[in-house]
């Protein structure tokens, strides 16, 4: 009986161990998108030297991380629920092609200014909204929903400047995007205010915590009467004015109102939050892995564009260093056997 | 050579026996050939024709002239009293989308249809003519097709194939920029969608170009997928690392916004010349300007309204294109290279006027 | 000293489908006991907690808390009433801190200018955790960098705050589903410290588990279910481990129920055979040998390592060490592609998840684990396919409209004997068959006990998941017993000399 205990023991030692090993490996997971960081611009400024570690290319790289980081932060909360949104690239061109039609423009006379850029931003809200709505109460998957959301507000974008996109001829609008605070740009700024809204967000109120547990269980919330679905239709509403305010940016940095400022937006942005470290099964990870996962996609294009690799080649290098990036980055394979 | 011989043959024999009301004319007569709606019989007018442009996505201020051709063209069927149904096809950049619209398109008319159609990729602009072919319908097709197919091989339904000389436009365009360079310094060079043969002919003409300018150094090249975000990307991470940059050669107009947009960010603009092609509202604005140094217009409302207009007189069966001399089925559009010399005249004809087109003479948009 | 009764739940009834998990049970909890609760697997113990704590409503059956009528809507009702259960699936939210997920769905309280402040929450939780004397554990912990004992203490304290909230003396219940399952002895020590802690403040505890010894020691008094029925509640000072065996077994065999006429002694020919077997942290030092036209039963309690065995021998899972011989020949499998190639077929248990394409046909079911046998120049014959649908559905007496009936539509034991004629079917010579009987009724029990004879009389053999120990006992020609990943007894069981249940559950638990 004895020497049975002291073996059955062994097993429980065992498994505590398995856990234990596998915690650690979470650990270092965890610092390996940052490592990932590093480690490409070190390689990039090795090979590019003054030229990809200059103070132009910096604020280069500032001003072509403020959209994918607005996007990738809506996108992050959702994915965080374990859902997806692929409406991206259609809510950012409709809500940047409606702006530019609003604001004073080179297409028609209109000039509503702040208030056009508003409303382009709550059109964006609403289609959140919508998304949330359709898929919690017809219990559609997400990524269904979204997707046929994507081509309505391309569909919307078009219409909105049929066919001849509207250049703006905004003063202030017009000036933007040379405008900078502390060497960093005007863009770059709003992408930081946002930022520090879903830092807000997920770390100071009750709903962050809920958008955690719906993700890992939806039980677990259920149980202590929190309403699920009204998280899920909240977070792809905030999903949607983050893809809002990314068009009206969007519009400022290209200065011309277009359904291309959303174009392949999206699959990067689901690159970067997974590359961060969100799970793409929901309840973990967060806005500052996103942080480090868009830096990540930003700055791999910049250093790419930089060492002039070859066109030709540069699109499936890109994917290489993207698939090696998630295999360091992300947590795979069974985890211990539940005993 | 063989294929014109043989079709000069047809035509000759078969004018001699045509019971259509046709007038017998020598091959370079067919440039004034008219379309008399009097000659049209009453049922063709009474059947509804579907009429339809099959094009990559209207984001591309271009692509929407055609659109905007293929309702002028519409426009001039109301005034003969033709009955018609007027459809885009947007295939989104996507070959299958392209194809699949087509079909359904071609299937849905049986036979009274005629097309305007600018393949996404060479590769499947048989595949387009095809699906038209089936149904017994008539199609043009413009830009792309593999160096190997010719209208001939879908007799009587591929009616034509036109193309602007993209190589020539190419060329002209970067000519343009390199002589207000003053013949040295570095460009940066931005491609269309890689593969595409359109972007792949005006990259040729480049070639040329620098051929002629040996001063002139690519210092960045890479493809903006015809985009304006991805071409201001590039281009502000190349002025980083090259801020000496005398000029930018663009494949189109959109792409040529984008750089324009990145000059701006860098205060830049004005004192870096840009080119593109298109001839887009903002770029020629941006020419009037002295922002931009050139672009071609290829005249979209041109290509899309006189297609179909060609179209619509085989489906009416006042021409028959098997009959027709090669030269009048495969041609070049004109195109107008603007630059600050002409660029004044072109924004009173084009851009404060819609320019106005008599569809009837179907030819007219062959370049001489 | 009197007692004074909390809670009380008189002929509580629960049907599922058609089966009946309870079909009548009591319990009553005094202030400030132990209650322990005892049956083998599928004696309604799980059942008739979830209908406590609300988590789903009996079917018959009254319960009172406080002297009070109970019928709680969900978990929040129990709370609100004093009834708070760990859950055996932890309900942790694992990404985030202790005090978040001691305070989870209450933040309001501590909402400031729009933002929670975080340090009051703390420094409530620094008090909660006090409470059940577990000030050690940091509240700012994220609750994946805690262990599993440091876990359940954090669950424990949940569940007290939860159904105090409000009322300070109000008396609680605490229901533990076995929450000894993750702990080592210490743990377990510490806890039951704890739970005692509790009842001596006059709440009460009900602790399910597996382990009889943990169950005697820590109870006041125990309850055994069997079957989904009352099998006995004596005081701890009667309990003897001999006496609780006794109540927890079940009806004897009946000899025609699992055909043991039919029951032929196992050939000499060892079919397969495991030397030393281990799955890391799972079960260890595993020898079993399996005879041709052998059924070997395997008896264990959930996680005794006994499914995971079976994973390991048809390729499901890598073992961790010791070696596998399958006809004499070592074998090395990575995937049931290669255990199936060499005549290893499992019947999974999760017949709905695992074993079956519910949008397929049955015929098209049947030939899933054979397709290449029914192919002709890569071809899959239709013709077989249909003619080998029929042969089965006839042979086995299948209730469906035909063999392109979908399998979705026929019933649920009728979906196990499509599941079995593609396992007979597949010519595989060792099939193992986790729980093969479980959610089927008893008619088609009987059919599947004399299939599984039939297939043996062919010179297969079976290794053999039972859902009750009864089963395993009656069908099986030897018994292998496992309790905590070791292998703790083995019987012969000829036809005519079974081993009681009850030398087999004193191994179990």
């Amino acid at each position: 009986m004895a020497k049975e205990n002291q073996a059955a023991l062994t097993i429980q030692e065992e498994f505590a161990k398995k856990i234990k090993a596998e915690n650690r490996r979470e650990k270092i997971i965890k610092w390996a998108p940052v490592l990932v960081l590093l480690a490409l611009i070190v390689v990039f400024t090795i090979a590019r030297g003054s030229a990809f570690a200059s103070v132009s290319n910096l604020v280069a790289i500032l001003n072509q991380w403020a959209i994918p980081l607005i996007v990738a932060l809506g996108l992050t909360f959702v994915i965080m629920l374990g859902g997806i949104d692929l409406s991206i690239d259609g809510t950012v061109g409709m809500a940047g092609s409606i702006a530019s039609v609003l604001v004073m423009n080179t297409l028609n006379d209109n000039n509503f200014g702040i208030f056009g850029i508003i409303i382009a931003i709550l059109c964006s809200v609403v289609v959140g909204f919508f998304v949330g709505l359709f898929h919690v109460k017809l219990k559609i998957p997400s990524f269904m929903v979204s997707f046929a959301f994507m081509n309505i507000c391309t569909g919307i974008a078009y219409l909105s400047y049929s066919g001849t996109p509207a250049t703006v001829s905004d003063p202030v609008l017009k000036a933007l995007p040379k405008v900078s605070f502390l060497g960093i740009p005007f863009i770059t700024w709003v992408a930081l205010v946002m930022l520090l809204l879903c830092i807000y967000i997920q770390e100071y109120t009750p709903f962050g915590r809920y958008i955690y547990a719906v993700g890992t269980d939806e039980t677990i919330p259920r149980s202590v009467g929190i309403n699920v679905d009204h998280v899920k239709i909240k977070v792809f509403t905030l999903a949607g004015f983050l893809f809002g305010v990314a068009g009206v940016v969007g519009l400022i940095r290209l200065g011309q109102g277009q359904a291309g400022i959303g174009k392949d937006l999206m699959f990067p942005a689901q690159a970067a939050v997974v590359i961060g470290g969100t799970s793409l099964s929901g309840g973990k990870g967060g806005v500052l892995n996103t942080v480090v996962g868009t830096l990540i996609m930003t700055v791999l294009i910049n250093g790419l564009t930089m060492m002039g690799v070859n066109p030709n080649i540069k699109t499936g290098i890109q994917g290489i260093i993207i698939l090696v990036a998630v295999i360091l980055t992300t947590k795979r394979g069974a985890t211990v056997i539940s005993k | 050579m063989k294929m014109r011989k043989l079709a000069a043959f047809a035509l000759s024999t078969v004018m001699a026996v045509s019971t259509l009301a046709m007038t017998a004319m020598a091959s370079d007569d067919w440039k004034s050939f008219k379309i008399d709606p009097a000659q049209i019989p009453q049922e063709k007018l009474d059947t509804t024709l579907s009429v339809a442009c099959s094009i990559r996505g209207l984001e591309n201020p271009y692509i929407n002239t055609i659109k905007v051709g293929m309702e002028m063209f519409c426009e001039y069927l109301d005034s003969i009293g033709q009955k018609y149904e007027m459809q885009v096809l947007d295939s989104g950049g996507s070959n299958d989308t392209e194809i699949n619209n087509m079909k359904q398109f071609a299937a849905k008319a049986n036979g009274n249809a005629i097309a305007y159609s600018d393949p996404n990729e060479s590769a499947i602009c048989t595949a387009l003519v095809e699906a038209m072919a089936e149904s017994g319908g008539y199609i043009g097709t413009a830009w792309n097709r593999e160096e190997e197919d010719t209208v001939t091989d879908y007799d009587p339904n591929w009616v034509i194939h036109t193309s602007p000389d993209n190589v020539v436009n190419g060329e002209a365009i970067a000519t343009a920029l390199f002589d207000q360079m003053g013949g040295k310094g570095q460009i940066f060079v931005l491609e269309g969608m890689l593969g595409n043969t359109a972007s792949n002919d005006r990259v040729a003409g480049l070639q040329n170009a620098l051929e002629k300018y040996p001063d002139i150094e690519v210092v960045a090249q890479d493809t903006a997928n015809w985009a304006t975000a991805e071409a201001l990307t590039l281009v502000e991470t190349w002025l980083s690392q090259y801020p000496e940059v005398g000029g930018i050669w663009c494949a189109n107009d959109n792409m040529a916004t984008g750089a324009l947009q990145a000059l701006e960010n860098a205060g830049l603009k004005g004192k870096v010349g840009v080119v593109g092609i298109d001839a887009n509202t903002d770029i020629v604005e941006a020419i009037a300007a002295g922002d931009a140094t050139a672009t071609v217009s290829s005249n979209g409302y041109l290509q899309g309204g006189y297609t179909l207009a060609i179209c619509y007189a085989a489906w009416a069966g006042l021409i028959d294109p098997a009959e027709l001399p090669i030269e009048y089925r495969e041609f070049a559009t004109p195109a107008t290279v603007i630059t600050s010399e002409n660029v004044e005249q072109y924004i009173a004809d084009y851009i404060d006027a819609t320019p106005e087109f008599d569809f009837s003479e179907i030819w007219w948009c062959k370049a001489d | 000293m009197e007692k004074k009764l909390l809670f009380s739940a008189k002929n509580i009834t629960k049907s599922f489908y058609g089966t009946q998990a309870l079909k009548g049970v009591d319990l009553d909890i005094y202030e400030g006991e132990v209650v322990g609760l005892i049956g083998e697997n599928g004696a309604g113990k799980s059942t008739l907690l979830k209908i406590i704590i609300g988590v789903q409503p009996q079917t018959s059956g009254e319960m009172t808390m406080h002297g009070r009528p109970f019928a709680p809507a969900d978990p929040m009702a129990a709370n609100k009433e004093g009834i708070g259960m760990v859950f055996q699936e932890q309900s942790l939210i694992v990404n985030l801190s202790v005090g978040q997920n001691l305070f989870f769905g209450h933040e309001k309280d501590f909402m400031r200018m729009g933002f929670v402040n975080w340090k009051k929450m703390y420094e409530e939780s620094k008090k909660v955790l006090e409470e059940v004397n577990c000030g050690y554990i940091n509240p700012k912990k994220k609750v994946i960098d805690l262990n599993f004992a440091t876990r359940q203490m954090v669950e424990i304290a949940k569940v007290v705050n939860l159904t105090k909230s409000g009322h300070d003396d109000q008396k609680c219940l605490i229901l533990l589903d076995e929450p000894t399952s993750v702990l080592n002895e210490e743990e377990v020590q510490n806890l039951f410290k704890e739970v005692r802690k509790l009842t001596a403040k006059g709440h009460a505890v009900v602790f399910v588990s597996h382990r009889l010894d943990e169950v005697l020691e820590i109870s006041d008094r125990i309850y055994v279910y069997k079957d989904g029925e009352n099998a006995g509640n004596m005081d701890i000072k009667d309990a003897t481990e001999e006496k609780l065996y006794a109540a927890m077994v079940g009806r004897e065999t009946t000899t025609e129920y699992y055909h043991l006429a039919d029951q032929k002694p196992a050939g000499k020919e060892v079919v397969l055979e495991t030397k030393d077997l281990g799955l890391s942290g799972v079960f260890k030092h595993c020898n079993i040998k399996l005879h041709k036209g052998e059924i070997l039963g395997i008896c264990g309690v959930v996680g005794s390592g006994k499914e995971e065995i079976c994973s390991v021998i048809c390729g499901d899972e890598k073992p961790s060490s010791g070696e596998l011989y399958v006809n004499g020949k070592k074998v090395d499998y990575s995937s049931p592609a290669n255990a199936l190639h060499d005549g290893i077929l499992m019947i999974p248990k999760e017949r709905h998840a695992e074993g079956i394409v519910r949008n397929l046909s049955v015929a098209d079911n049947m030939a899933l684990s054979n397709a290449t046998l029914l192919s002709e120049h890569g071809v899959v014959s239709k013709k077989k396919v249909n003619d080998q649908a029929d042969e089965w559905i006839e042979r086995l007496r299948i209730k469906t409209s035909g063999r392109e009936a979908e399998l979705i539509s026929l019933s649920g034991g009728n979906q196990q004997k499509v599941v079995f004629a593609r396992a007979l079917a597949s010519q595989a010579d060792i099939i193992i068959l986790n729980h093969p009987t479980r959610g089927v009724d008893v008619g088609a029990k009987e059919e599947i006990y004399a299939l599984t004879r039939e297939v043996v009389a062919q010179g297969k053999s079976v290794i053999l998941l039972g859902d009750t120990l009864d089963e395993c006992i009656g069908m099986s020609n030897r018994v292998i017993v496992m309790k905590d990943g070791l292998i703790t007894g083995e019987f012969q069981a000829d036809a005519g000399e079974k081993p009681s249940q009850v030398s087999i559950v004193s191994l179990m638990m």
